[in-house]
């Protein structure tokens, strides 16, 4: 018997990579879209953990927060209807994102690939009053204090679609995605007598826009 | 209906509780090998499964390869390694299901399938022992097959030749290499030769049989699945034994038709895979090894050429052995041709000079010069290029000719004498000693190995034994860095035998 005679017989070579991997991401820009009005403006930051199981499947948890408004220490000015009259009022609104997501990668995700999956998020949306009383004059030069609204928070869980393009770096990756989706919880009135709709009520569509880069290994 | 939507909770739980592969892919998960001829014994990891056919069940859930191994007394084994397919579309359903069915999935061999029900396996004669490797030359592969005829078909698509399948046959040359492969680590040591060249002339002539494959037709029937071919390619072969002596002679012909099975494999690798399993085949043709054994033996025959009986020469005298090497060297000529000179010695009083092939070359006269001064002109009688061995005579008589030793009674480590030429010719009846090293067969020759002194102008020269008989005539050395003393003569008794030459007693 000189030699075995070996025959190689591969059903698939696609599925050759097998890697398993976890990395840490870092959030660098993130937006979502939490009330009617505005549609995006609050930017958070945030870091996740990702884990791949081969080379098509990932899933990830991430926190972001709300860094935009929680460096602003005059807070945003809101317009509010009070009787006849509109005032302007100072608040402070807060988010902090909690968000669990699944990439099903459409090419090797060793390398640059678009992704697609889903995510069920859970947020925190604050809204902190910060000026203690108002007082203004009506029409008939009275005046007249005004209370300031209560501070409200509301929990909101977002559900849907996620996708995402992921690129690899030197020793990292960059991730670009988007995600859109229903919001449970949301279409909720915070705030009954905004006078131009800002903040006054959350959304029920869930958008989410972010950059992250990650390190893995 | 409604007792659907009554029970999709039920069925959303069972899908996240057992996974989607379980549903999805269920019962794809085994392949039946098939060994031709059957009853061939299929072993996973070394251990013995039982024989074929076997449905094989895949039992890992890693998705990783499985070495299966195919054995059977007197074939060779077949080793195969199976990859299963992984199901993607299942990874997607877990991804949009939030990850939460791999949770199963990911511990569940139904996450993979074979892409194929049948697995079959052409097995091979194992080669006997103790068979010497015969020198196979083989020319580029001809077809038959029409340019614009269909050839079977991949799914519904037909096949062509212009079709991706059948590319190598738009490289014969790639196409060649595959027939070569099916003949590796089998009794015949085959390599690609180009008829009609200088070189490819010389190897055929020099291996006497060549074989000249004919694709004569083919048949595929293929489907492609996940870019593999999966089927049968038949192919019907002339094989084709020419002489390599006389170019047109065909000295007999195998037609075989064969039958590769395709499991998996590129649709581009089928023919090149198909043809190295004919090749294969052939191997296993029952008398083919003697019968190519017979013809090149016959060949060999055909090289000695035509008996020539000579009159032995008397044994030189001399009083002592201080005066033995003088003496011999009288016999010992310098052999000019055009191209250089090298060596020979008188066999005969009458003329007849034994040197080596190459030193002649492709001349029909040499000029011979003796010794003693004066020069003669030679006719060449005959060469063995196969055994590195010609035959010039002059005309003359009385001439010191050498005797005959017997190299079969050559000891190791025996003294050995060479007379030549070495490198100029002013360098004439140089001699050199050494002992006889060892006794070697290169390519199925017989050599005389020694560390005499053995440099470009030897060759042709005399061996000769501590007794001054002749006993080799020194051919070649083992020229490279650091090496030193390997030099070669051919065996006196061979020389003479692929000489034809006979003695009278």
């Amino acid at each position: 018997m000189r030699k075995i005679f070996s025959t190689f017989v591969l059903a698939c070579a696609a599925s050759a990579a097998m890697a398993q991997s976890t990395a840490i991401r870092f959030i660098l820009a993130e937006t979502h879209k939490v009330y009617q009005l505005p549609k995006f403006d609050n930017y958070c930051m945030g870091v996740g953990v990702d884990r791949s199981f081969n080379d098509r499947l990932t899933l990830g948890f991430d926190v972001s927060f709300g860094v935009g408004h929680a460096l602003n220490p005059t807070g945003q000015s809101v317009s509010l209807r009070a009787g006849e009259v509109d005032v302007s009022a100072s608040m402070k609104p807060g988010l902090l994102s909690l968000n669990y997501h699944t990439e099903y990668a459409l090419g090797d995700n060793g390398g640059t690939h678009v992704y697609i999956g889903t995510f069920l998020g859970l947020r925190r949306v604050t809204q902190k009053w910060l000026d203690d009383g108002m007082a203004y004059y009506d029409g008939s030069g009275n005046l007249v204090t005004f209370s300031k609204p209560a501070d409200v928070s509301q929990w909101l869980v977002p559900i849907g679609l996620r996708m995402g393009l992921r690129g690899a770096t030197d020793g990292g990756f960059m991730d670009l995605y988007g995600a859109l989706g229903y919001q449970i919880g949301g279409g909720k009135t915070l705030v009954p007598n905004a006078n131009e709709g800002r903040y006054a009520e959350t959304s029920a569509l869930a958008v989410t826009l972010g950059l992250a880069y990650g390190i893995g290994w | 209906m409604k007792q659907l939507q009554a029970q999709w909770p039920l069925l959303l739980t069972a899908l996240l509780s057992s996974g989607c592969a379980s549903l999805l892919n269920k019962g794809k998960q085994s392949v039946e090998v098939v060994s031709e001829p059957p009853g061939a014994t299929l072993y996973a990891e070394g251990v013995a499964l039982g024989p074929t056919p076997y449905t094989y069940a895949y039992d890992r859930s890693d998705g990783g390869e499985v070495a299966l191994e195919l054995r059977r007394e007197g074939f060779v084994p077949v080793a195969l390694q199976l990859k299963p397919k992984r199901n993607n579309f299942i990874l997607f359903a877990d991804a949009m299901l939030l990850g939460i069915p791999y949770i199963a999935d990911g511990k569940s061999k139904a996450l993979y399938s074979f892409p194929g029900g049948k697995l079959k396996v052409n097995q091979y004669k194992a080669v006997p022992s103790g068979r010497q490797l015969l020198d196979l030359p083989v020319t580029v592969l001809e077809s038959t097959v029409p340019t614009k005829g269909v050839v079977g078909r991949s799914g519904s698509r037909k096949l062509d030749l212009d079709s991706k399948e059948l590319a190598d046959l738009r490289y014969p040359q790639t196409a060649t290499a595959a027939t070569l492969r099916g003949m590796t680590d089998t009794y015949v040591d085959a390599r690609s030769i180009r008829t009609s060249t200088p070189k490819g002339d010389e190897d055929a002539r020099r291996a006497k049989v060549v074989l000249r494959p004919l694709l004569k037709g083919l048949e595929l029937q293929l489907e492609e699945r996940d870019r593999r071919a999966f089927g049968t390619a038949q192919l019907d072969m002339e094989w084709r034994f020419y002489s390599g002596i006389d170019k047109d002679s065909l000295l007999f012909s195998i037609s075989k038709r064969t039958e590769w099975p395709v499991y998996g494999a590129p649709p581009r690798n089928v023919l090149a895979d198909a043809l190295q399993d004919a090749a294969r085949q052939l191997m296993d043709e029952e008398g083919l090894y003697e019968r190519i054994s017979t013809l090149r033996a016959a060949g060999l025959v055909r090289s000695k050429g035509e008996q020539i009986t000579l009159r032995p020469p008397a044994p030189p005298s001399f009083p002592d052995r201080r005066s033995m090497i003088p003496t011999l060297v009288k016999g010992v000529v310098t052999v000019e041709v055009k191209d250089g000179h090298g060596s020979g010695f008188l066999i005969t009083t009458d003329g007849y000079i034994m040197t080596n092939a190459h030193v002649v070359g492709t001349s029909a006269t040499a000029k011979i010069r003796f010794e003693q001064g004066f020069t003669l002109e030679g006719q060449v009688v005959k060469v063995n290029p196969d055994f590195d061995v010609a035959l010039i005579k002059v005309a003359g008589n009385d001439l010191p000719a050498l005797s005959m030793g017997d190299d079969e009674a050559l000891q190791l480590g025996e003294e050995l004498f060479a007379i030549g030429t070495p490198l100029d010719e002013q360098l004439g009846q140089s001699v050199t000693r050494g002992i006889m090293s060892g006794k070697r067969e290169i390519e199925g020759r017989k050599f005389i190995q020694t560390d005499v002194s053995i440099n470009p102008g030897n060759s042709g020269g005399p061996l000769i034994d501590a007794e001054g008989k002749v006993v080799g005539v020194a051919t070649m050395k083992i020229k490279a860095d650091g090496v030193q003393g390997i030099g070669f003569g051919v065996p006196i008794s061979t020389a003479l035998n692929m000489l034809n030459i006979e003695f009278t007693k």
